[in-house]
């Protein structure tokens, strides 16, 4: 009994010891939390475009395809450029988040044909990645930018022909820092003439020839991206 | 200037109608803007002993109010030079160290519904003469908009992929090897730059995080910096390079190099590998250049 006194007294003082204000009792409560690995991902957006030099981040058109018809051989002034081109071309918007990791985009193409056997020459459509640091992120941040440099942080890929010999063969856009920092990227997908004099619009152009079989030329351009 | 009252009020409804249409530009991209799916984890590391399986789960996530149609596939990868952890993707089994063939998975093609998740259950069976690391990356793709055939001139569909990457290795089979070789100092510009090849002479991949320091004799530091990361697979060969302003005056020294290539394993918190360091003598001359440079050791 004296005993069942003593454990009841105790069991009283420690009731009336937590009721106590300003009386704190401490313990090691074990947490753990574990962020997942998640992949980098990216949104898209596509923004058609019609006129030379034409800032897709104020203008342009978006889509959801890269429909480069009709295609012409006809210049604005009349005369004949001597291939077939379109005066529309697409910037690829691609805002990236890293969730973290490091990255990478590319782009690949194994080519444009028409089902009939005839296909686009290689170096018909061009590629030119870009960026710029006034462009600004959507949804709920949609009013901010994302720096005030057009020299992003990471490297950023080189133009030439989009389509790569084989959708295993790629086109890079963007390796990110090592800071892995989100961005906003472009990537124009073009079907020009040559430029004034003959100069090629990108390197490695050949441009589509008059004589190139007609038809209906369908190909996919692929956007891949991957922790380093 | 002064302004009327009339002008004043027709001056902001401009302003506000511009307004407008910006907002109304900036709504109509973000709603034709698309996300891919998402995927986790972007990377699985896994020891598995030859002739055993592991079975495991990716979770494939739909972030929008669109259900999407997504399409799953294997490839095999490798580093590209430089070996800054860029990668070049290959068909599968076309590659030496290709984990392609070890790995079945379902589902292959599924929708998923707006907001929703679809879970990914892959088995990887390693065959009992499997030995050194083996690789496979399992891609997640969707179209932006649908595929359609064009009726007259040109036209892309344009596709986006999502990578989840595989590294195996199985267990017992692995031997981690590294070589360091063709050491060079150079002073260009009044700045001092060190470059040194890596080379994996092991049989599995290493991501390298690596730094160096050079001390005298009585172990003041006179310069020190970190290496540029390196990923690369067995017999890859890459370049480390760091640079350093403070140009260390004429005398002999000794050269510490520190190699971490144990990253990716505590990543995948699979263990740690003792950090490799390596040291040498170094003799540098009036011009910054190295007059003497001892053995690695």
């Amino acid at each position: 009994m004296k005993k069942f006194n003593i454990a009841l007294l105790l069991a009283l003082i420690g009731l009336w010891a937590v009721s106590l204000p300003g009386v704190a009792f401490s313990a090691d409560i074990p947490v753990s939390a574990t962020v997942p690995t998640q992949s980098p991902e990216v949104t898209i957006a596509i923004k058609e475009l019609t006129s030379p030099g034409q800032d897709p981040g104020t203008s342009g058109t978006p889509v959801l395809e890269m429909n480069f018809n009709p295609l012409t051989h006809l210049l604005d002034g009349g005369a004949d450029a001597g291939v077939w081109y379109s005066q529309k071309y697409f910037c690829v918007f691609i805002y990236t988040s890293s969730w973290g990791n490091r990255y990478e985009v590319k782009s690949s193409c194994a080519g444009f044909s028409n089902g009939l056997g005839n296909s686009l020459p290689a170096g018909s459509v061009g590629f030119v990645p870009g960026y710029i640091g006034a462009d600004r992120w959507i949804g709920d941040d949609i009013l901010s930018a994302q720096d005030n440099d057009d020299d992003p942080p990471g490297d950023l890929g080189t133009p030439g022909p989009a389509i790569t010999g084989g959708v295993d063969v790629f086109k890079s856009i963007y390796v990110s820092e090592p800071e892995a920092t989100n961005r906003i990227l472009r990537a124009f997908y073009s079907i020009p003439p040559f430029e004034t004099g003959g100069a090629l619009a990108f390197p490695d152009q050949t441009p589509i020839p008059l004589n190139q079989p007609g038809g209906s030329y369908t190909g996919t351009v692929t956007i891949t991206i991957s922790a380093l | 200037m002064k302004i009327s009252y009339h002008d004043f009020w027709r001056q902001r409804a401009e302003l506000a109608f511009i307004a407008f249409m910006l907002f109304g530009l900036l709504i109509s991209v973000s709603c034709q803007a698309a996300d891919v799916v998402q995927v986790q984890p972007a990377k699985t590391r896994l020891i598995i002993a030859p002739g055993d399986s592991r079975a495991g789960t990716i979770i494939v996530s739909n972030p929008e109010k669109e259900a999407k149609n997504v399409k799953a596939y294997l490839e095999d990868w490798k580093y590209l030079p430089p070996y800054d952890g860029t990668k070049d993707f290959k068909p599968a089994s076309t590659t030496e160290l290709s984990a392609t063939n070890w790995i079945s998975f379902v589902p292959s093609e599924f929708t998923i519904p707006a907001y929703g998740t679809q879970t990914i259950n892959y088995r990887i069976k390693v065959p009992p003469d499997a030995s050194g690391g083996h690789y496979a990356v399992l891609f997640f793709e969707n179209y932006l908009g649908e595929q359609t055939q064009s009726t007259e001139g040109v036209r892309i569909n344009l596709a986006v992929r999502v990578a989840a990457l595989f590294y195996i290795e199985p267990k017992g089979t692995i031997n981690r090897k590294v070589q360091i070789d063709d050491l060079k100092f150079e002073r260009r510009n009044n700045k001092d730059y060190i470059t040194a090849n890596f080379i994996n002479a092991g049989n599995v991949d290493y991501t390298v995080k690596s730094n160096f320091f050079i001390i005298d004799k009585q172990g003041m530091v006179y310069a020190r910096g970190d290496f540029n990361d390196v990923y690369t697979f067995p017999q890859d060969v890459a370049v480390l390079k760091s640079s350093w302003k403070e140009n260390v005056p004429r005398g002999k020294y000794d050269l510490v190099l520190t190699m971490d290539i144990g990253t990716a394993l505590k990543e995948a918190d699979l263990g740690e590998i003792p950090v490799i360091t390596k040291e040498a003598q170094i003799e540098i001359g009036e011009d910054g250049g190295i007059i003497r440079i001892g053995e690695l050791k």
